[in-house]
């Protein structure tokens, strides 16, 4: 489904020729905006709780964080803005909007897109899937043998006292009950089968997707180019 | 006035439908396109029997591998670095009538070691000798002065091998003691200023050229008693204002690696490790794990434990601040081991497939440890060294 949703990158960039197109209007009201250097941050897939005991030993039950790199070099702090700068703010913010450029995202309140509709739908059918219930029985039935417990209204973090170490011995043990349950990337793979399976039967929507992503992306170079962004940043 | 245009598709149509009354021209056209379908079957397969041999699907390339002996194990590989050990400084006091602290000499380099009984150096004329951290140096002991003070000093002198008895009292046999010491170093110990009394010096003649005094400006003391020279100032120069003539360190370096909490279970203390600078590879075995230290993301540092290492004897071209990667274990043990593609899984059973001349054969095996793409299994398994197991 990747295909099907912007990357970290791609996404960097789209956002920057919005911001981009934004400030244009601002500049037009007769304001000058400091640009913006931007600065990405993409969330390891935890869907189904920690999966990686390196990452585990790295960040405890919190996700990886990697910054992706802005198209712009790293900018100083903006200065307070008047109100009548702040105001024209707002209001190109408002009036520009997305100019035209879709929301490609994976997990957006609200989204009816179909590729949301797969990744609810292969949700759905995983969690009543008998593997994945019987290998999660296995994995909580491991984690109470340890002494551990779930998170009240969470249902993939396992609780810990709340300091750094214990944080991170909490995750490797939880990685350790998922290896010995059948793989902590077990979910995942059942999780991909459902969604391969509904993806065969929307294909067209699907292709048609992928080609707006790609126009899109290729838009968003289009405006940064025309902003003075290197190519070497695109 | 479109009505008055002429309706050119319906001229058309009228002129299509008219019937021709020859039926032999219909008879002519059926006979043509039979006979050219016939010429067309006939062109087609002589030119597949001109192209070349039939098709056929490629026959499957089995791909194998050989079994092979070697050590396959998941070491940890940390990154650290060369920590200075702790050093302590030594400073001159200005001796009696100098205005300057300069170093006149020294018998010592940096590098050296030290020890109680040695001359260090030689500043402004009178010597510093390293005497016992357990003597406790706040004042000059003259002749007949007693304490606790003079009892160190003589336990000291003993300890240095001079004839000496313990009394407390800084008598003529403990000035003795330190005149050979000095003596032996090259210099005459100082005599007070005063003449003392032979009561006060424990019998013998009254006499100043007879009597020593202990100054303790002209001794000093590192922590743990031994070290060796980690600098030294240069000979002639000017000492700075604080005196300090040299710096000498009290404990080795060490060499210092952080763990993550996966990591530090291959790193307890007294466990073996490899630590690699450049060429140089040198075994060692973990001294200390520090408590848990949460790290710092804006410097790389990732939370977990400060492994702690002593470098080898003997062991050349580490520095402190020098980067080193240090490896979990000595090496491990040889094993049959196979590619971890070749290992077929079947109802929890793992298998390999061995090529043999009347076929493909089924050989159970346990897999042992698996790293870098290799699976070790079981000796016992019906393999050996040489065979070839089909990869997928």
């Amino acid at each position: 489904m990747s295909a099907y949703w912007y990357s970290d990158r791609e996404n960097v960039l789209v956002n920057s020729a919005v911001a981009f197109l934004v400030y244009d209007c601002v500049e037009h009201a007769g304001f000058t905006v400091a640009p913006w250097g931007g600065d990405g941050k993409a969330l390891q897939d935890r869907r189904y709780g920690q999966w990686s005991a390196t990452l585990a030993a790295k960040n405890g039950q919190k996700p990886e964080i990697r910054k992706i790199p802005g198209v712009m070099p790293e900018q100083p702090a903006r200065p307070a803005l008047s109100p009548e700068h702040q105001r024209a703010e707002t209001t190109c913010t408002n009036s520009v909007g997305r100019a035209g450029f879709p929301e490609l995202l994976e997990g957006l309140a609200g989204d009816l897109s179909v590729q949301q509709q797969i990744t609810q739908n292969a949700v759905g059918l995983t969690e009543q899937d008998a593997e994945y219930v019987a290998y999660r029985e296995a994995w909580q039935k491991c984690l109470a043998a340890k002494g551990l417990k779930l998170r009240a209204g969470d249902t993939w973090t396992v609780e810990s006292s709340g300091s750094k170490e214990d944080e991170i011995r909490v995750a490797l043990l939880d990685v350790e009950c998922k290896e010995s349950s059948g793989g902590a990337r077990k979910p995942y793979d059942i999780f991909a089968q459902y969604q391969a399976a509904q993806m065969k039967d929307h294909q067209a929507e699907l292709n048609a997707l992928a080609e707006q992503k790609s126009a899109a992306v290729e838009r968003a170079r289009r405006v940064l180019r025309d902003h003075g962004v290197a190519d070497a940043r695109l | 006035m479109a009505w008055l245009m002429p309706d050119s598709e319906t001229a058309l149509s009228r002129h299509a439908m008219t019937r021709v009354p020859r039926w032999w021209l219909l008879l002519s056209c059926v006979a043509l396109v039979v006979a050219g379908l016939v010429a067309a079957y006939w062109a087609g397969s002589a030119a597949a029997a001109s192209a070349g041999p039939h098709y056929e699907p490629p026959a499957e390339i089995p791909v194998s591998a050989t079994v092979q002996k070697r050590a396959v194990n998941q070491q940890a590989i940390l990154t650290g670095r060369v920590v200075a050990g702790a050093t302590s400084a030594v400073r001159a006091s200005l001796p009696e009538g100098t205005d300057r602290l300069i170093l006149t000499s020294t018998p010592k380099a940096a590098g050296d070691s030290v020890a109680p009984g040695e001359l260090l150096a030689v500043v402004s004329g009178r010597p510093l000798l390293m005497i016992q951290a357990s003597v406790p140096l706040y004042r000059d002991i003259k002749p007949g002065d007693a304490g606790m003070d003079v009892q160190a000093l003589q336990r000291a002198l003993a300890g240095l091998g001079l004839a000496v008895k313990i009394s407390g009292i800084f008598d003529q046999p403990t000035q003795s003691a330190l005149k050979t010491w000095y003596g032996n170093a090259g210099f005459e110990a100082p005599s007070p200023l005063e003449p003392v009394s032979a009561a006060t010096n424990g019998g013998g003649k009254s006499s100043k050229a007879s009597t020593v005094m202990f100054s303790w400006r002209e001794f000093v003391q590192v922590p743990g008693d031994t070290g060796r020279i980690a600098s030294m100032a240069a000979v002639g120069t000017l000492l700075p204002e604080d005196g300090v003539v040299a710096h000498i360190a009290i404990a080795e370096d060490t060499i210092v690696a952080r763990a993550n909490l996966l990591q530090a279970k291959d790193f307890a203390v007294g466990a073996p490790a490899t630590v690699r600078a450049g060429s140089t590879s040198m075994d060692s075995a973990v001294a200390a794990v520090s408590a848990f230290v949460e790290g710092d993301e804006s410097k790389n540092e990732v939370p977990g434990v400060d492994i702690t290492l002593p470098i080898p004897a003997g062991a050349q071209g580490l520095s402190p601040e020098q980067s080193v990667t240090v490896t979990s274990g000595s090496v491990p043990p040889e094993s049959l081991a196979v590619p971890l593609i070749a290992i077929r899984q079947e109802n929890g059973i793992a298998y390999v497939q061995l090529s043999a001349p009347d076929g493909p054969r089924r050989i159970d095996v346990t897999v042992t440890a698996q790293a870098d793409g290799w699976a070790a299994i079981d000796d016992g398994g019906g393999l050996a060294v040489g065979d070839s197991v089909l990869l997928p």
